[in-house]
C-alpha cells in the first residue's frame, strides 16, 4: 500500500504542481478505493492511475489557472542559448505542465514522467493510442517552447 | 518542410530523410531538438524526485457505527464472562443451630459466678461467667 500511496501522491503532485493539492487529491483517490474495494480486481495500479487523473483534472478545473502557455506572456528578453541547470529545467517543466490542456498534461505525465507505455496510458485515459501520441507530441512542443521562452 | 512541421516530427520521435535534411540546414531546429532531448531527461527524472514528507490519513470505513456496534456487542459478551470467572466466591453462611435442650448448673462458690449449660451435643458446652461488682 505504501508503494501505491507514493505512486498516487507523486502522480497527483506532477498533475497539480502543489503538494497540498496533491495530498487532498490522494486522500480522495484512496477514499474512492476503499469504497470500491470489491470492484477493483487484481493489481489496482491502472485503476489508481485512472482515478488519480480524474480527481486531479477535477481539482484543476475548480481552481483558477495561474498562467497559460501563451508565448505572448513570455519573458520579453529570453536567451535560448543560456544553459539551464537540471533543477531549473525541471522547475520550468513543472510550471509548463500546469498550463497544458488537461488531456495533454495527463498524457505527458503518464507517458514521459511515470514511464508508462502508450498503450497503458491510452487504456487509463480511455482514448486511442494514436490520440495519446498526438497529445504527447503537442505537449512536448509546447513545453519546449515554454522552457525556451523563460530562459 | 517548415520549422513547425519539423518540431512536431521531432516531438513525435520520428525521423526520415526530409527531417534530417531540414535539421542540417536549420540551426534553430537543431537547438529545439537538443531542448526536446534534455526535457525528456528532466521529465523522466521528475519521477525519481522525492516529494516533501506528506501524510495520507487512512479514510474511515463507510459505516463507522458498525465498528462501534460490534465493539459494544463484544464487550457485552466478554465482560460478564470475565466478571463471573474472577469474582470472589463467598462461602455459604453457617447457621448456628440452637440446642433443643439445655441443662444449666451454677456454682455460687466461685468468683466470678460461672453458669455451665450442657446441651444434648456432648461437644457443645456453654459457660456463662458473671462477674459481680460491689453494690450491684
Amino acid at each position: 500500500m505504501a508503494a501505491h500511496e507514493r505512486m498516487v501522491l507523486g502522480t497527483a503532485y506532477r498533475l497539480l504542481g502543489s503538494v497540498e493539492d496533491a495530498q487532498d487529491a490522494a486522500q480522495e483517490v484512496f477514499l474512492r478505493l476503499f469504497k470500491n474495494l470489491g470492484a477493483v480486481e487484481g493489481d489496482p495500479k491502472a485503476w489508481l492511475y485512472r482515478v488519480t487523473v480524474n480527481v486531479c483534472n477535477d481539482h484543476h478545473r475548480r481552481r483558477k489557472p495561474a498562467y497559460e502557455l501563451d508565448q505572448n506572456r513570455a519573458d520579453p528578453r529570453p536567451n535560448p542559448e543560456r544553459a539551464l541547470t537540471l533543477d531549473e529545467r525541471k522547475r520550468l517543466l513543472m510550471e509548463g505542465l500546469g498550463a497544458l490542456p488537461e488531456r495533454e498534461r495527463s498524457a505527458v505525465v503518464l507517458r514521459d514522467i511515470e514511464g508508462l507505455s502508450t498503450a497503458e496510458a491510452a487504456a487509463i485515459l480511455g482514448v486511442e493510442e494514436v490520440t495519446v501520441r498526438s497529445h504527447i507530441s503537442s505537449a512536448r512542443v509546447k513545453l519546449a517552447k515554454y522552457v525556451r521562452s523563460r530562459r | 518542410m517548415t520549422c513547425a512541421e519539423c518540431e512536431l516530427r521531432l516531438a513525435e520521435g520520428e525521423a526520415d530523410a526530409g527531417l534530417e535534411e531540414h535539421l542540417r540546414e536549420c540551426g534553430d531546429c537543431r537547438s529545439f531538438q537538443e531542448d526536446l532531448r534534455e526535457n525528456g531527461l528532466a521529465l523522466s527524472g521528475l519521477r525519481q524526485e522525492e516529494l516533501p514528507p506528506v501524510r495520507i490519513s487512512r479514510p474511515v470505513r463507510a459505516f463507522p457505527w458498525m465498528s462501534a456496534a460490534a465493539a459494544a456487542v463484544v464487550l457485552a459478551v466478554v465482560l460478564p464472562g470475565i466478571w463471573l470467572a474472577t469474582r470472589p466466591i463467598e462461602p455459604d453462611p453457617v447457621r448456628a443451630k440452637l440446642p433443643d435442650e439445655v441443662t444449666v448448673t451454677a456454682s455460687l462458690k466461685t468468683e466470678p459466678l460461672m453458669v455451665k449449660m450442657l446441651t444434648p451435643d456432648p461437644d457443645v458446652v456453654i459457660y456463662w461467667l458473671i462477674d459481680s461488682k460491689e453494690g450491684e
